[in-house]
């Protein structure tokens, strides 16, 4: 029996209105990690926030799975910059008093 | 409640195709989209408005009846009659992260009184279990506060959550209360809590990580002769001893007695000090004179 931190590849995808070989696209690209088990196929609680925003890129902007891609990419690369860019900007305001 | 320009906001005129508006839509859906604006609540609110109004003109019925009625909604007594909500409540202390899915909360009073609570999409999603949206919050505290481990309750949606601060937490440091965030739908786990730190600094140290650093004063003749001095540390007074020659800026480290380290009880960072020697400024005529017999002395080699 599936372990209830695993969600249902079906089930996501039925909320979704996706079909479940989008998910199976995403993990060829590497943007998310699917677990097989016995019932089925699932995706780890803890891989949900990331799976729902890709889906939302795919469907809001109407973006195709390599779309996605770029934009997970470029979008965590702008995260790690924002990171560094405060760590910095902290630094600096304590040294400025 | 004002009258909202569905038009306006997709930046398109009244006879537009359903074609231009879907790709009005997409492209003010790629500037303002969430994901691509995290923690921009400006363009969290221009999506929201953008969504609204592509529900709307998207729609052939609902556009339909937003055209009919729309500028008019105030006499449009039907409006009023599918609209017996009241207002909600707005402006909570935590925000919602975007989830991907408006429900009826997120639209505008002006669209629930024109198309009713079930005006937008369910797409049948109705017998699904579902985890609910994450929320954010943040909490403020001073840096004097979190040397300490210490607890406090933040209401969150009418809910009390009782939070164990581990001393040493970080300014900008966030903290996940799996469960507190918004109801799951239809039996669905609750969302998560995301609590942000925001630490003011209120004492007179910097903090770099677990390490504190300060600057002290020295009077010159203790640098030259040496002696004892006060150095404040963030939990008391302590002395130190000062060889003669100290330099200026020069940095001693006392091991411990910075900050504590998060989640390990019993471990500090340093504390580094940086005496900053004082040239005084105005001297007296002897003092002068004494100075002046000391320059001699330099200058002629005697010492």
């Amino acid at each position: 029996m599936a372990r209830s931190n695993h969600i249902s590849i079906h089930t996501f995808c039925q909320y979704h209105g996706i079909e479940s070989r989008l998910i199976f696209t995403f993990q060829e690209l590497g943007l998310v990690e699917i677990v097989e088990e016995e019932a089925g196929f699932f995706l780890e609680e803890e891989a949900l926030s990331r799976m729902e925003q890709i889906v939302r890129l795919y469907k809001d902007l109407d973006l195709s799975p390599e779309g996605v891609e770029v934009v997970m990419g470029l979008l965590g690369k702008i995260e790690q910059l924002q990171e560094e860019n405060l760590f910095l900007i902290r630094k600096l305001r304590k040294w400025e008093k | 409640m004002e009258f909202i320009d569905y038009y306006k906001i997709l930046e398109i005129d009244k006879n537009s195709s359903p074609e231009d508006i879907k790709k009005a839509y997409r492209k003010l859906a790629r500037k303002y989209h969430p994901d691509l604006n995290p923690n921009n609540k400006e363009a969290e609110s221009k999506f929201k408005q953008v969504n609204e109004a592509n529900e709307v003109l998207s729609d052939p019925e609902k556009r339909k009846k937003y055209d009919q009625y729309g500028k008019d909604w105030k006499h449009a007594e039907e409006f009023e009659k599918a609209g017996q909500r009241q207002s909600r409540p707005r402006g909570q202390a935590s925000s919602k992260a975007y989830s991907g899915h408006y429900t009826e909360e997120d639209f505008s009073d002006f669209f629930s009184s024109m198309f009713g609570g079930g005006g937008f999409q369910s797409s049948g999603r109705e017998n699904l279990k579902y985890k609910g949206a994450d929320y954010k919050a943040e909490l403020h505290l001073r840096l004097s506060d979190v040397y300490q481990t210490q607890k406090q309750t933040l209401t969150v949606d009418g809910k009390n959550i009782r939070l164990t601060i581990p001393a040493g937490v970080e300014d900008g440091q966030t903290i996940k209360i799996r469960g507190y965030g918004g109801e799951g739908m239809n039996g669905g786990p609750s969302g998560d809590l995301y609590v942000k730190f925001v630490i003011k600094n209120d004492t007179g140290f910097v903090r770099e990580g677990n390490d504190l650093y300060v600057k002290v004063n020295v009077d010159l003749y203790t640098a030259i002769l040496g002696g004892e001095i006060t150095v404040p540390t963030i939990t008391g007074k302590v002395k130190l001893k000062l060889s003669a020659g100290t330099q200026n800026d020069t940095k001693v480290r006392l091991k411990g007695k910075g900050f504590p380290v998060y989640k390990e009880e019993g471990k500090f960072g340093d504390l580094y000090v940086t005496y900053k020697v004082e040239i005084p400024k105005n001297i007296t005529e002897q003092e002068k004179s004494l100075f002046e017999q000391l320059a001699k002395l330099r200058d002629h080699g005697t010492i």
